[in-house]
């Protein structure tokens, strides 16, 4: 009978366990649709023979900030991404992020010309690589360009961003 | 009595040692001097030469400041027959069993020159003194001949075809007397045969007229600028057939024009880019064919047309007749960038804006009618460009530029288009732009660039090379590859408002 008793006690903590195990799961899944939004990082692969491309890089950030926090990333790529680099001209930072209404307003330093090299291809991932980035997140349809808080006629001279710009799949592999 | 046997023996003792005290054997011999010739001429012979008492005053002009060897014996001089032989220009026997002597002058091939025109023939025989010689007419078959008199030949005999079936043979005819005989072949009908007066230094024979009607003679060379291309004329006296060659490493053309000669007349022509040189030879005598060849400081397209007794060459393939599809268009050709607005730089330093307009100004080069939407180095908006074009009402829009990817990367040439009333432009452009370069094939791609996205017309953006590239910089950097973009994107037109006609 001894033995009995001992092997309910086991199977009701057994039972209180799982339990525990399963609402501690279900909490954090719940807590994580509440703060993480998923985004894609439209990063430049250079490596096709066909000439370089803007590849797609699902991620996760957190709810706050998300804008902000998105096009950190597309300027600092996370490390494991291997085969595709920020687009964007060595030395940019992003120095404000808004959103209003459906438009992004995306404020970057004056590196974001001056350090511009040229050429239209890479002027399409510059400036798409941005639009794409910010219009991936929910609720985003259009990006204003911004350099050092002013709207500028041209990065590079082949594609105006004088108005807000919506999304161009043409350069995305 | 007794003693006379001890005369003898003294005589016959000297008779013994004669040859000792007086080793050379004096004579008389017979000596052949450039084909004269002279009986009993004093001799000795002394260490395996002859030496002979001579008049060299005939040979005088052939010493050169050099002393010939001699030997002074009583009144005379005798000269060493070897020392005679070293000389250049002279040939010289010793026949010790006739004891003849022959001293003539030699006659090597490079003394004989023969040059063709389109009707004359003519032969030249440079002797290096003057010579007595016979000519005349042999007939079945009919040759004409010249006997020159103290001439060894080297070699020995010479045949050599002079086209049509006319050869000419050297021999040496006879040796003491020296005799060479020359021998022309002539036609079934011999024309008059021109012979020099004898003696004679230059021996020149004459046949003119001995070809009738068979080929032109170049006569000149020009090159000129004519609407902003180079154009080479050659001139002819009558047109003949010919042939052209697109050589490259390195780039040259050649045009073989048969039947044809080379007047004596032609002279260098001034050049200019693209040709570095001009050469021209008798590239063949049977059938007679000049060659001439440009040398090319880099690949370029040519066109070749013929007017009679014309041959026109045009570097760069462009002629009037052509554009007259273009005419009365109105052709917008942006240079993209300019003023702050350097666009990409190369990394030697070259600027893509500077590269653009000198593109563009080489397309109005070529096009009259086209329009540019700047002419120096300024900056334009990009609607700007837009309305400078809606503006002069323009039939199309091309916006040229270079590319540029970080890092030194890119290569080839891309041709981008965006609304569907573009593409067929942008197809025919492209097509041009990569056969005239033969850069990587970037393709025909949409893309929303602002120009062409809001022109009021039909527009493309060229690529033409990728100045991030250093290879490709350097081909910027040259006038005739920015000629070549020029030229593509007016073949490009072109074929784009030619099509389906």
């Amino acid at each position: 009978m001894k033995g009995d008793r001992k092997f309910i006690v086991l199977l009701i903590l057994l039972v209180v366990f799982l339990s525990l195990v399963f609402y501690i799961r279900a909490e954090k899944a719940i807590r994580e649709r509440k703060i993480w939004q998923e985004a894609e990082l439209y990063l430049a692969d250079f490596s096709s023979p066909k000439g370089p491309f803007l590849v797609p890089v699902k991620i996760k950030v957190e709810k706050d900030n998300t804008l902000y926090s998105v096009i950190e990333l597309l300027i600092n790529p996370p490390p494991y991404l291997k085969g595709v680099s920020s687009p964007l001209p060595k030395g940019t930072r992003l120095l404000s992020a808004e959103v209003k209404g459906d438009t992004a307003y995306l404020n970057f330093s004056k590196e974001l010309k001056e350090n511009f090299s040229g050429g239209s291809t890479n002027e399409m991932l510059v400036v798409y690589g941005i639009v794409n980035t910010a219009c991936s997140i929910n609720g985003i349809k259009r990006v204003q360009i911004l350099v050092d808080g002013k709207v500028i006629e041209s990065l590079g001279g082949h594609l105006e961003i004088m108005e807000p710009l919506e999304p161009d799949k043409e350069i995305v592999k | 009595m007794e003693r006379i046997p001890e005369a003898y023996l003294f005589l016959a003792c000297l008779f013994l040692i004669t040859p000792f005290l007086y080793p050379q054997q004096m004579g008389k011999c017979c000596i052949y001097l450039l084909g004269e010739k002279l009986d009993n001429v004093d001799y000795f012979l002394e260490n395996d030469d002859v030496y002979i008492a001579l008049d060299i005053s005939p040979l005088s002009s052939l010493l050169e400041k050099q002393q010939l060897k001699s030997v002074k014996r009583g009144e005379k001089i005798f000269y060493s027959l070897k020392g005679l032989n070293s000389l250049k220009s002279l040939s010289c026997n010793w026949d010790g069993e006739k004891r003849n002597a022959d001293i003539a002058v030699k006659l090597k091939r490079e003394n004989i020159i023969w040059e063709r025109s389109p009707s004359s023939l003519t032969f030249q025989i440079n002797l290096p003194l003057s010579l007595p010689f016979e000519t005349g007419i042999l007939p079945n078959p009919p040759r004409a001949f010249v006997d020159i008199k103290g001439v060894h030949l080297f070699p020995a005999k010479i045949e050599e075809e002079i086209g049509d079936n006319l050869r000419i043979r050297v021999a040496q005819h006879s040796i003491s007397p020296d005799i060479v005989r020359f021998v022309i072949d002539l036609p079934p009908s011999p024309p008059k045969v021109e012979f020099p007066p004898s003696p004679s230094k230059q021996l020149k024979i004459s046949l003119p007229s001995v070809f009738k009607g068979k080929g032109s003679e170049l006569e000149a060379i020009e090159v000129k600028k004519v609407n902003g291309s180079v154009v080479a004329y050659l001139k002819l006296t009558q047109l003949s057939e010919y042939k052209t060659l697109l050589l490259k490493n390195p780039p040259r053309l050649a045009i073989d024009i048969t039947p044809s000669y080379l007047s004596p007349l032609l002279a260098s022509p001034e050049i200019c880019h693209p040709i570095s040189q001009v050469r021209w030879s008798q590239f063949s005598n049977d059938p007679p064919t000049v060659r001439v060849v440009f040398e090319l400081k880099e690949q370029t397209d040519v066109d070749i047309r013929s007017k009679p007794s014309l041959i026109e060459v045009k570097f760069g393939s462009f002629f009037e007749k052509d554009l007259r599809e273009l005419k009365g268009l109105t052709i917008v050709i942006d240079p993209g960038h300019g003023g702050s607005d350097p666009g990409a730089i190369g990394p030697s330093g070259l600027q893509e804006k500077d590269i653009n307009l000198d593109i563009a100004k080489r397309i109005k080069n070529l096009l009259p009618n086209a329009v540019l939407t700047r002419e120096d180095d300024v900056y334009i908006t990009l609607q700007g460009r837009v309305d400078f074009a809606t503006q002069v009402n323009a039939d199309v829009f091309i916006s040229v530029h270079n590319n540029a990817l970080p890092n030194g990367k890119g290569t080839g040439t891309e041709t981008y288009y965006f609304r569907e009333d573009s593409l067929e432009l942008a197809q025919y452009i492209h097509k041009a732009l990569i056969s005239k370069l033969g850069l990587p094939d970037g393709g025909v791609r949409r893309r929303g660039f602002y120009v062409i996205k809001n022109s009021p017309c039909p527009s493309v953006l060229i690529e033409g090379a990728y100045l991030s590239n250093p290879e490709e910089e350097k081909l910027l950097g040259s006038e005739g590859f920015r000629q070549k973009i020029a030229e593509a994107v007016v073949e490009g037109l072109k074929q784009y408002f030619g099509r389906g006609k």
